[in-house]
């Protein structure tokens, strides 16, 4: 190979930007990724669960303010947002995660890695000093610094599986 | 042209010391938060780019026969790359945080980072582009490939995270992660080898064939690989298929490129315990061979099952950035500097304390956290209390800080050979 121009066209620019339209735009073009509904359970007046689907709505100042605390004080390394179909995290969490919930997201946090657990469902089920009491309780005895507020409004639907909380100690970070 | 490499390379060095601590982040939960953007951006921009660009101002005007094009540019370009790294670092702990992982860095200093790369980009095509010598060398190719391609991969960090909506974010976002390692730290590290690797050796390159499907093979599969990061996920799952076979091809490259670094090798084995330079290229260029290997298969869904959100995945980021890259560009500084000084290696004891003390930390490292993921991510699926995970998995941490220990430690003993290097009057 003697030319400049094969290579920096070819390889850097051809290659790079067919992948990025493939695995990038195309996606993108899909419909479904750029959905607002979400499915949710409400109890009716007669006391069945009907299952809905409705559009998420952006965040409200409150809310938005938690997320930027969430991202800023990087509770996003240790904790996810994104409930897999696998590894029975239906059970431990709650209800997976669909396209619809992320429509808001600027930037994503689904995270790469659990050192704390996962966060998507946890909104609707405990009052706000539960992060402060599960990190308190756990045996390495190093809480994750105290959020100022709960960090992420839930908007998926209530959980009602039976996701066990951590145990609950004496709060320390308060 | 020496007085143009010292300094860069003093100012990597400088840089890698102070990243590199960052790796006792294991205990310093209460700031995790934020030390862990300074740890890994630190590594990337600082320890090794920073090395890497110092060490092109001595390949490539060796492989062009002329100096380099507009080289009273290196001196301010040098200053504004460490300059902006240390603004971006100290921002990044006060708490300024893109929410993109390895695209935390403030958006002032990305684009200071990217108009400083577009310079360097100008700065060695043109080289190239006047160059005395006819052949293009393969160092070259990657050169070339990795500045353009990290070029576009940065703008896409300028306007990714707060433009693109939704899923597609984080679509978006494993794409741009898994360029700035498949297309800038694997080509320039690659950059590195190719170059020392003969030189270190006096011996040719073993095919040129090889090089040419692993330069080809890489281009081709590399770009395609990055939503392997997010399965599972509700992104489209025939994107999640191809980025899968992707990253399974990739085998494909990395065995070329190694056959072609242990075939060079034929004939020399025997030299390698005295030949520094060459025994930091092999050892990384077998961690390689091991760390793809594992990168590949984690990408495989079944494997991902138990392994995403686990320690395994950093194990695999480990052994490669570390245990490859880090350690290659090690060597070519233990073979750059004592030809900068005018004499040869001071203290070849220590740093081949140095050597071993890296070389084993990372393996331990490796092995210590690929176990305690797996082992983790099984609990997990057997259905264990998460909390009962984490606590299984405390004594592995206790030893990867150890292993972190010694990695930094060895790093430090080779600091001290090549100072003491310099500090001798040549013969």
């Amino acid at each position: 190979m003697k030319s400049i121009a094969s290579l920096a066209v070819g390889a850097g620019f051809g290659l790079v930007t067919l992948a990025m339209f493939v695995q990038g735009v195309l996606p993108m073009l899909a419909p479904e990724s750029r959905t607002r509904a979400v499915t949710r359970a409400v109890r009716t007046d007669l006391g069945d669960v009907k299952w809905v689907r409705y559009d998420t709505a952006d965040y409200t100042p409150l809310e938005a303010r938690g997320r930027a605390v969430y991202i800023r004080e990087g509770c996003w390394y240790c904790h996810s947002q994104y409930v897999r179909p696998v590894a029975g995290e239906e059970v431990r969490w709650g209800p997976l995660s669909e396209a619809g919930e992320y429509a808001w997201d600027q930037p994503h946090l689904l995270s790469t890695r659990r050192i704390g657990p996962d966060l998507t469902r946890v909104g609707l089920k405990f009052s706000d000093d539960w992060h402060c009491r599960a990190s308190a309780g756990s045996s390495t005895r190093r809480p994750s610094r105290r959020p100022r507020r709960a960090s992420r409004p839930r908007r998926g639907r209530p959980c009602d599986a039976g996701s066990r909380c951590a145990p609950i100690a004496r709060c320390r970070c308060s | 042209m020496a007085w143009l490499l010292i300094f860069p390379t003093v100012g990597a060095l400088v840089s890698l010391k102070f990243t590199d601590p960052a790796f006792l982040g294991d205990t310093a939960w209460l700031t995790f938060g934020r030390l862990r953007p300074v740890h890994v951006n630190g590594v990337i921009w600082g320890a090794f780019s920073t090395l890497f660009i110092g060490l092109c101002h001595w390949v490539v005007p060796r492989l062009c026969g002329r100096r380099l094009w507009r080289e009273r540019w290196s001196w301010p370009l040098l200053v504004a790359w460490n300059a902006n790294l240390v603004i971006a670092l100290g921002l990044v702990l006060a708490g300024w945080n893109r929410g993109w992982e390895v695209g935390e860095l403030p958006l002032g200093n990305v684009v200071v980072l990217f108009g400083a790369l577009l310079t360097l980009t100008l700065q060695m095509l043109m080289t190239i582009r006047h160059r005395r010598e006819t052949p293009l060398y393969v160092s070259l190719w990657y050169l070339i490939a990795a500045l353009v391609w990290t070029d576009a991969n940065l703008i896409l960090l300028m306007v990714g995270p707060g433009h693109l909506p939704g899923i597609n974010n984080a679509a978006w976002h494993g794409l741009f992660i898994h360029y700035v390692i498949g297309l800038w730290i694997t080509p320039a590290g690659y950059v590195l080898i190719y170059y020392f690797l003969p030189a270190s050796l006096r011996a040719p390159i073993y095919s040129h064939k090889l090089s040419l499907i692993g330069f080809w093979s890489l281009a081709f599969f590399y770009p395609f690989v990055g939503i392997h990061h997010y399965l599972y996920s509700p992104i489209a799952d025939w994107a999640e298929t191809i980025a899968i076979v992707s990253s399974m091809m990739l085998i494909v490259p990395v065995w070329t490129v190694l056959q072609n670094f242990f075939g060079t090798m034929i004939g020399h084995w025997s030299d390698l315990g005295r030949n520094l330079p060459a025994k930091f290229l092999i050892v990384g260029s077998v961690l390689y061979l091991a760390g793809c290997f594992q990168g590949s298969m984690e990408a495989l869904r079944s494997l991902q099952e138990p392994t995403h959100f686990t320690d395994f995945v950093v194990a695999h980021s480990h052994l490669t950035i570390f245990g490859t890259f880090i350690l290659w560009s090690m060597a070519a500084v233990l073979y750059v500097w004592p030809r900068l000084a005018g004499t040869p290696l001071a203290a070849f004891r220590l740093a081949n304390w140095g050597f071993w003390l890296t070389a084993l930390g990372i393996g331990s490292m490796a092995l210590v956290l690929s176990a305690q993921g797996l082992q983790q991510g099984f609990m997990l699926m057997a259905g264990a209390e998460f909390l009962d995970t984490v606590v299984a998995i405390r004594p592995y941490w206790w030893v990867r800080t150890l292993t972190g220990l010694s990695m930094d430690v060895g790093m430090s003993l080779l600091v001290l050979a090549l100072m003491k290097t310099s500090l001798r009057r040549p013969a």
